[in-house]
């Protein structure tokens, strides 16, 4: 039961609960660990991640509400396929509108928009929840996945990007246009710790951020 | 029942399960192809900056360099670019080139100057392993600059890593993919030198750019 509660939410809980519970108690990332791959890897610095977890919400939302309003319309045994038409169009509308409105940010992070679409993330939140629930609930479970999938790609982007490269929002001129270059904050000359801007760091501060995150959310047994 | 029937039956059996799907791939496709109709004109004038931006980079210009200069969609194999530097005109070959890397092929832009010199180099395209070869792309790491000034003819030509006997230095966990672009490099520059610099293919004058402003 708890496992059942903790995947996907329970159906008779508010919508702000729900919401609420998606983005902190069941975080696809700190919680259910999902979505691991493009989290590591693109979450080398503060703009990357919030390119990605932009996407990500995008498609997240887009798939959920399509998906929920597709709901038992389609038989049993093409709802599979059908999701994933659902979410690689969506992925694809993220790819040509990053490529419209965030061209360069869209060829640092290109590799990883593409695969979007295979984030277990999205194909799970369309079969187990938002399948069996209304528009408005499967738009809000979408968007709060989608909140919590980017705080946990921002939080380990800007705490590796602090120690790794010595600055903070670094580039977001690229999402933000040419103004948003003055955000830079330089913590410090040389990096900290280069280790954490390399793949084995991303492990290392992922690992640290779940501890963190339990601690916080008081699920240490 | 006739096997006619049987196969008319299983026919009228995948069309009545497929159709859903079919439309649904209908609806999706035109959407798509709308959002495609309204984002192109956008791509495409985005991609065209980014040319402009990207060969200023590889000539080692400001970025707003050749603003003004008119290039086509898809430049040719190799051509020479005449641009005025503070007064002075200088002429460059400018090429592309492509090479089998560790993961698909690598494809890159680079420009030799007068004296046959390296002059820089920008990555256009790859798949190289995320953290280790993509340290080719000049943003992420500076691996490509020790290639500036190199001589596409000299003795030390044709290029090669340390590894290799020659003084390229190569990059740790891709020497696949440093090797190959090494060879790929050597390759392109030494094809440029043989280009004839007498004429423009494409030509800026400070003039124009000064014009723009």
């Amino acid at each position: 039961m708890t496992r059942r509660m903790i995947t996907e939410g329970m159906q008779n809980q508010s919508v702000a609960t729900h919401a609420a519970d998606a983005i902190w108690r069941r975080n696809i990332v700190w919680a259910q660990l999902l979505g691991l791959c493009p989290l590591l890897a693109v979450s080398s610095t503060t703009v990357n991640a919030l390119g990605l977890a932009i996407a990500s919400l995008f498609v997240l939302t887009g798939a959920n509400l399509c998906v929920s309003l597709i709901g038992p319309r389609m038989p049993a045994h093409l709802r599979l396929p059908a999701y994933m038409l659902v979410i690689a169009s969506f992925t694809t509308a993220a790819m040509l509108l990053m490529q419209a409105f965030a061209f360069e940010l869209y060829l640092r992070i290109a590799l990883f928009v593409q695969i979007i679409v295979t984030n277990c993330v999205i194909l799970a939140r369309a079969e187990q929840f938002a399948s069996r629930s209304g528009p408005l609930r499967a738009l809000a479970d979408g968007i709060a996945t989608g909140l919590g999938f980017g705080l946990a790609l921002l939080s380990l982007g800007m705490a590796r990007e602090v120690l790794g490269q010595g600055t903070l929002f670094a580039g977001m001129e690229l999402l933000f246009g040419p103004a948003a270059a003055a955000w830079q904050i330089t913590v410090s000359a040389d990096p900290a710790l280069l280790l954490a801007a390399l793949p084995p760091g991303a492990f290392i501060a992922a690992g640290l951020l779940i501890a963190l995150r339990n601690a916080l959310a008081g699920e240490h047994q | 029942m006739t096997d006619m029937e049987q196969r008319e039956k299983r026919i009228i059996a995948i069309v009545r399960n497929t159709w859903p799907l079919a439309f649904l791939a209908l609806v999706i496709g035109l959407a798509l192809a709308l959002l495609h109709e309204v984002t192109e004109r956008r791509i495409e004038a985005n991609e065209a900056a980014q040319q402009r931006q990207q060969l200023a980079r590889l000539l080692q210009l400001e970025d707003a360099a050749l603003e003004g200069l008119t290039l086509p969609d898809r430049l040719p194999e190799t051509f020479s670019l005449c641009v005025a530097v503070n007064g002075a005109q200088q002429r460059f070959a400018v090429g592309r080139g492509q090479v089998g890397g560790y993961a698909g092929s690598i494809e890159f832009i680079t420009a030799i100057d007068q004296q046959s010199e390296l002059r820089g180099v920008e990555i256009l395209r790859h798949q190289e392993t995320p953290g280790l070869g993509d340290k080719i792309e000049t943003g992420k790491s500076d691996w490509l600059a020790q290639f500036q000034g190199r001589s596409a003819v000299g003795d030390a030509a044709p290029w090669r890593l340390r590894d290799d006997g020659g003084d390229v230095d190569g990059l740790s966990g891709a020497t696949v993919t440093a090797r190959a672009l090494t060879r790929g490099l050597s390759d392109t520059a030494a094809r440029l030198s043989g280009t004839d610099l007498t004429h423009c293919d494409f030509a800026l004058s400070s003039d124009d750019a000064a014009h723009d402003h």
